[in-house]
């Protein structure tokens, strides 16, 4: 095996922290500079990943740690435990954080976590994909003032219990926007894709005037009609 | 295609988009990060073809991973060039560095070994590099903090060997060139000439923040006043080239990065008519 060769297998678990310095010096040699410059390495690797979630879910990080200090950085560090990224591009690591939340929050104080997470990596996919997707979604919890508050450095009080339904889709100006699906709105989407609905529900009227509001809002496209 | 490229550019990151589409102040040139738009669409790919539109883009990527040990990926430079192609860059660069082991991507710039196995074989991937992207590629000399086990070379000649051997030029980095210097206990100036700054095509400015007792690139703050200083007798050796201005986090508003390239603009300008162009 080359020099380098072995130096990159070294270095490879030395910067996912899980060989110590000693460890890896042992089998590469010593950093000229010194162990605790080598060490640093693992501390910028370590913060840069974590950088990441952090920058992309701002709204489950503020709500984590207002129900408990600490707790976003414990679900970050079991991110950084489970997860290696494998894409160039950094966003993409944090695509597997609302399912590891959607597994671990399970006690009923900390379901709303993985609801703000979904919400924000979908707000994310909506933005970077080349065609954009239109996603809807049921939440338990009334999250999107909470969503907003935080992207502002605001301070809103935790999302409270209550069943919403939105849609997460461009706008006309290729903008991420959030719409807020009523009755009439949810059975046009459904009839849509497919899905069977009581035709007693809402009016002919209001599911024409739903129709409208969606393909104004860019729920819908005009082709759709 | 350098040739369009002069004075002072910033780059496009998405906390200023709107601004930089609105704004009436000068901007010379814009820099992209490939990875921040490599098949993507919506609002980045809008912003970035209106940019085009007004600007030449240079693109500056940073997962190339030109001395990393696996294959250079063919998937990513398909997009990179796709990316490129499109906007037609002016200018294409990456960094001397590594960024990625067995499939893994470590979103940092990491130093290589100064060894001639690890400069012979970061210069043939520049090499394959620059042929299959289908243009010119600069290599920027990263900040390291640690010296890595094996090595054998200066920085200074480790980075000229591989330019050399892979007939590339150098993107100059100022503040990586200072932080360098510190970092290690050298005189800046030393290791700004230790450089092969005849090579130089373009020149980064940017912030950087003590850390744990060590300068740290973060690029999050303006340009410090000893790195302006360093950036002046980069200038006196290079001559006129190309300057960024890098601010990638904490960002502020666009009116205090455009006044950090004026400040970059007027000694750029002050320097070149001034005062001869020395040999470097």
């Amino acid at each position: 095996m080359s020099q380098l060769a072995d130096f990159f297998d070294t270095m490879l678990p030395f910067l996912m922290g899980n060989l110590d310095v000693a460890g890896a010096s042992s089998r590469m040699g010593e950093s000229p500079s010194g162990p605790r410059r080598l060490t640093y390495y693992q501390v910028l690797t370590r913060r840069e990943r974590a950088s990441t979630l952090h920058l992309l879910y701002p709204a489950t990080r503020l709500a984590a740690n207002r129900l408990r200090p600490g707790l976003f950085g414990e679900m970050v560090q079991a991110h950084l435990i489970r997860n290696r990224s494998s894409h160039w591009e950094p966003n993409h690591f944090g695509a597997p954080f609302p399912s590891l939340l959607a597994e671990t929050c399970t006690e009923e104080a900390l379901a709303v976590l993985p609801e703000l997470a979904d919400f924000e990596w979908l707000k994310f996919e909506v933005t970077v994909a080349r065609i954009a997707p239109v996603y809807v979604r049921g939440y338990d919890h009334d999250i999107l003032g909470f969503v907003e508050s935080a992207a502002r450095g605001g301070a809103a009080e935790l999302p409270f219990k209550r069943s919403i339904a939105v849609a997460i889709h461009r706008s006309a100006d290729q903008r991420t926007t959030t719409t807020t699906l009523r009755t009439a709105e949810l059975i046009v989407l459904a009839r849509r894709r497919g899905v069977p609905v009581k035709d007693n529900l809402v009016t002919e009227v209001e599911m024409r005037d739903a129709e409208k509001r969606l393909i104004r809002l860019g729920v819908l496209s005009d082709d759709s009609v | 295609v350098t040739e369009q490229l002069c004075g002072v550019g910033i780059g496009l990151r998405r906390p200023l988009y709107d601004a930089i589409l609105g704004t009436t102040r000068r901007i010379d040139w814009l820099e992209l990060v490939p990875e921040n738009f490599m098949d993507l669409g919506g609002r980045p790919a809008a912003v970035l073809e209106a940019c085009a539109a007004r600007w030449p883009i240079v693109s500056h990527g940073v997962s190339l991973s030109i001395g990393g040990p696996d294959p250079l990926s063919e998937r990513y430079l398909r997009s990179r060039k796709e990316l490129e192609d499109n906007v037609a860059v002016a200018a294409s660069s990456d960094h001397l560095c590594y960024t990625s082991i067995h499939g893994v991507e470590l979103h940092e710039l990491l130093p290589l070994p100064f060894t001639e196995e690890a400069l012979r074989w970061s210069a043939a991937r520049a090499k394959e590099a620059a042929e299959r992207l289908g243009r010119p590629l600069w290599l920027e000399n990263i900040t390291y903090y640690a010296e890595m086990p094996g090595t054998t070379m200066r920085e200074g000649e480790f980075v000229r060997a591989v330019l050399e051997s892979a007939e590339c030029d150098l993107l100059l980095d100022v503040n990586n060139t200072y932080l360098n210097a510190r970092n290690h206990g050298r005189d800046p100036i030393q290791v700004l000439t230790d450089l092969p700054l005849e090579r130089t095509r373009q020149i980064h400015l940017a912030g950087h923040v003590e850390d744990e007792g060590i300068l740290l690139d973060h690029h999050g703050s303006a340009v410090a006043p000893a790195v302006w200083d360093l950036f002046r007798e980069a200038l006196v050796r290079v001559g006129p080239v190309p300057v960024l201005i890098e601010w990638d986090q904490n960002i502020p508003s666009l009116d205090r990065v455009l006044d950090e390239a004026d400040h970059a603009r007027a000694i750029l300008e002050d320097v070149c008519r001034a005062r001869p162009i020395e040999a470097a």
